[in-house]
């Protein structure tokens, strides 16, 4: 099924009437609390429409261009729960293609230490060390996507990179939690793993991890797409309500260009995702695509964001108006799974 | 380490005061500011009520509140130059803690700028005498209306303007009704100086400054906002209900107060350009630390190529917003408050000689008298040229807009060195990207200081 049926536009459509009724009024919570329980049940919501099985084979929608889709329209509402559903559904495909089956879904994905570049660079080990059966080490920037999973952990096997699955429960593995600025349904912390004895575990090339930051990256983008798209709308139509110099601010020229510019960087960011999405070829192992996809809508989402906040004047800095939300989502998505700067090097280097 | 803090080049050669504030400034950093920074950030984020008012306390030791106060009536004597000076030091450990005092010199530049002798005597005074016994007179600026935020900051666009705050004149003084948003200091200011129109049809000529003193009949500020960032500095909404303010608050001479206003802007809005320096080469502090004691690969991540480059961006940057908010408040400072203040010694002699006699009953009728204000007025029109305002206004606008752009790009470019590092709270470069956004928004947008910048210098390069 593609994004042309109709059977997926009323998918799209029941993400929006569900958004409606059940996430939009617990955004105010998620963004105030990180540790707000109720994100469990929305995290389960999105479980039950299907959302975090896509791209799975038993999934209507096995496409990346749907995914993408997807996620960008969740992503309207709530760039956050977007980023939950990206994390969680690349780590089901990662898992996937190592061939690791799981009862649940991973929990999360433990890759970074001290510097996040190390793990784009072949040939450095990780100082996470899997001796004797048991794991032992600390990860950096863990992004807590799923609930009641076990965590994939990336560690220094006998014969190189390894991915175990650790279950987090038990005084072996101690998680210290370190809020994000947006996107607080995300939660992110630091884990230390202390003779946790892994499930299972399998190899990892270079290139799954190539494939693994490759479609983070591209979820992650439809994501930051989705909420700067939305943040220039709000701003459109605030630009038609607010007085100012004797004329809507819709009707000044520096407006004008706030919006339309941005639109414009906007639009070119969210094609290049979705064709990136339409080309995605898993046996690829260059996949340099992705990574520029998500520099260049990591940048235009950003300025998106801090310009519909422009665009607000005073009202834009107050977090009852919403649009400051959405350029704290967008900035820390720009750095996830890693920052433009760090993809472009991978990209570079993979060429 | 290329030291930032001191690298002011020749704009503190010729300044005696600047150095010894400066050091000044450092040390309440160090001592009182990076160590809860991070913490009041956080706290307020769930209590948008709580007031970092133990800091304020601490100010009163260095003399922040009383730093523009000028000499002769025991004040600190800061130019606009300086006090911005002061202010990138401060806003370099939290621009939230650091905007309770921007703000402050905001209103109180009003009565400064103004000449408002009756205030000198009567509230600067009392800033004066109570922050040498450690007890904090704090001041706010309350001109943005619901309706009217850049439309009140210029005096052509005020003309258009959908005001919604107006005094009333009524026998022995003037009855405010109507709301002012997103005051700083709003709602922990002893003395507020509210700027708005006495004649809804006329506001250009009516437009007339008054001080509003806490606690007054009819006035609240319960309202504090819940913002991106600078939390530590409350946002309040004021609201007057037939608020009643005696005819010897009001500032300057009525409805005169558009012209203060265009006066009053350029000299803080170098002082806005240095907050937002100040906040970027937080990040840059921040970010050297990061790289200095961060691996990467075999090495250091400051062994990066692309690191290097990055922090040569930043602290390009830096210098160069620092030398345009410097000009902008030499600018000010030597072509506006030097005329207005004439001989130094002269002025602080006669001010010192004459202020007993001017604190008495018959004094301060005196200098209260609308009679007095007017000639004050006059004086102050007399003694500013008027392209030299329109010069340093523009060249005011081009710092804040300036600035405060070049900040956010230091700021994100932070970001991007940190990596997935930066966005996590405990590493507050993120702190300082919320933070940094508010200094492209107040203190007029950076779409009205760029019109501001066109109208004020431009333009006249045009039609020549």
């Amino acid at each position: 099924m593609n994004n042309d049926s109709e059977y997926f536009r009323i998918f799209i459509d029941s993400i929006g009437k569900l958004a409606k009724k059940s996430l939009i009024p617990a955004i105010p919570e998620i963004d105030l609390d990180p540790g707000y329980a109720g994100r469990i049940d929305l995290f389960r919501m999105l479980e039950d429409v299907g959302i975090l099985g896509l791209g799975s084979p038993d999934s209507e929608f096995s496409y990346f261009s749907s995914i993408v889709s997807v996620l960008s329209k969740v992503s309207e509402y709530c760039a956050g729960i977007g980023a939950l559903a990206a994390f969680s559904i690349a780590s089901n495909l990662f898992l996937r293609r190592l061939g690791i089956s799981t009862a649940s879904k991973p929990a999360a994905l433990c890759l970074f230490e001290e510097d996040e570049l190390d793990l784009v660079e072949e040939g450095i080990p990780f100082a996470a060390s899997i001796k004797d059966g048991t794991l032992s080490g600390r990860k950096r920037s863990v992004i807590l996507g799923g609930y009641g999973g076990p965590f994939a952990v990336f560690a220094d096997g006998k014969d190189g990179t390894e991915v175990c699955l650790v279950e987090p429960d038990g005084d072996r593995v101690s998680i210290e939690e370190t809020p994000l600025m947006g996107a607080r349904a995300l939660r992110c912390a630091d884990v230390s793993f202390t003779g946790a004895e892994p499930s299972s575990c399998a190899p990892v090339r270079h290139e799954d991890v190539v494939y693994l930051l490759s479609t983070l990256s591209l979820f992650l983008s439809a994501c930051a797409c989705g909420t700067a798209a939305r943040a220039v709308d709000i701003a459109r139509e605030y630009s038609k309500e607010r007085y100012q110099g004797g004329s809507m601010i819709e009707q000044h020229d520096a407006i004008k260009l706030l919006i339309e510019q941005n639109r414009s960087s906007l639009q070119a960011a969210a094609d290049a995702v979705s064709a990136c999405a339409a080309r995605f070829d898993p046996t690829d192992a260059k996949m340099t695509n992705c990574l520029r996809v998500k520099a260049a809508a990591s940048k235009a989402a950003v300025n998106a964001c801090l310009d519909a906040i422009q665009v607000h004047g005073g009202y834009g800095y107050m977090r009852d108006y919403g649009v400051e939300k959405r350029f704290r989502d967008a900035a820390t998505l720009s750095v996830l799974p890693l920052d433009s700067t760090r993809l472009l090097l991978l990209a570079d280097a993979l060429v | 380490m290329a030291s930032m803090t001191l690298n002011y080049g020749k704009y503190l050669e010729s300044n005696r005061n600047a150095p010894k504030l400066l050091r000044k400034a450092v040390e309440f950093r160090r001592r009182f500011i990076d160590p809860v920074a991070d913490e009041i950030d956080k706290k307020m984020l769930h209590d948008p009520h709580f007031h970092p008012h133990g800091i304020v306390v601490r100010g009163c030791e260095y003399g922040l509140l009383t730093l523009p106060v000028p000499s002769f009536m025991g004040g600190g004597d800061a130019k606009v130059l300086d006090s911005a000076i002061v202010l990138e030091e401060l806003c370099a450990g939290c621009a939230g803690i650091a905007n309770i005092f921007g703000a402050h010199y905001l209103g109180l530049s009003c009565v400064l700028v103004g000449l408002a002798l009756h205030q000198f005597d009567t509230i600067v005074r009392e800033l004066v005498e109570k922050e040498k016994q450690g007890e904090p007179v704090i001041f706010s600026a309350a001109v943005t209306e619901p309706m009217a935020g850049t439309d009140v900051e210029d005096g052509d666009l005020l003309r258009t303007a959908r005001l919604m705050t107006f005094a009333k004149k009524v026998k022995g003084g003037f009855v405010l009704n109507g709301t002012k948003v997103f005051i700083s200091n709003g709602s922990v200011a002893q003395y507020n100086l509210v700027t708005c129109a006495t004649d809804r049809n006329y506001p250009v000529q009516t437009w007339s400054s008054f001080v509003v003193p806490a606690g007054t009949k009819g006035f609240s500020a319960d309202k504090v906002e819940l913002k991106m960032g600078m939390r530590a500095c409350h946002a309040a909404q004021l609201v007057f209900e037939d608020c009643f303010i005696p005819d010897e608050y009001e500032v300057g001479a009525g409805g005169t107060s558009a012209d203060l206003t265009e006066v009053v802007l350029a000299a803080s809005r170098p002082p806005v350009g240095a907050i937002a320096t100040g906040i970027a080469r937080g990040a840059y502090e921040k970010i050297l630390n990061f790289c200095r004691t961060r691996r990467s690969g075999s090495g250091k991540l400051v062994d990066r190529q692309w690191v290097q480059m990055a922090l040569a961006d930043m602290y390009s940057m830096i210098q160069l917003a620092r030398q345009i908010y410097l000009h902008a408040a030499y600018v000010f400072d030597s072509q506006i408050m030097a005329p207005l203040m004439g001989n130094r010694i002269v002025t602080d002699t006669a001010m010192k000689l004459f202020s007993p006699a001017r604190r008495t009953r018959h004094g301060l009728k005196l200098t209260a008298s609308s009679t007095f204000r007017k000639a004050m007025y006059g004086f102050v029109q007399n003694k500013i040229d008027a392209e030299d305002r329109d010069f340093s206004l523009a060249m005011s606008s081009m710092a804040k807009f300036s600035c405060s752009d070049l900040a956010v790009q230091v700021c994100l470019k932070a970001l991007e060195i940190m990596g997935p590092e930066g966005a996590q709270e405990r590493n507050s470069i993120e702190k300082s990207l919320r933070d940094v956004k508010l200094t492209q928004i107040y203190e007029g947008t950076n779409q009205l200081n760029r019109y501001e910048l066109y109208k004020k210098h431009i333009k006249g390069a045009i039609s020549e």
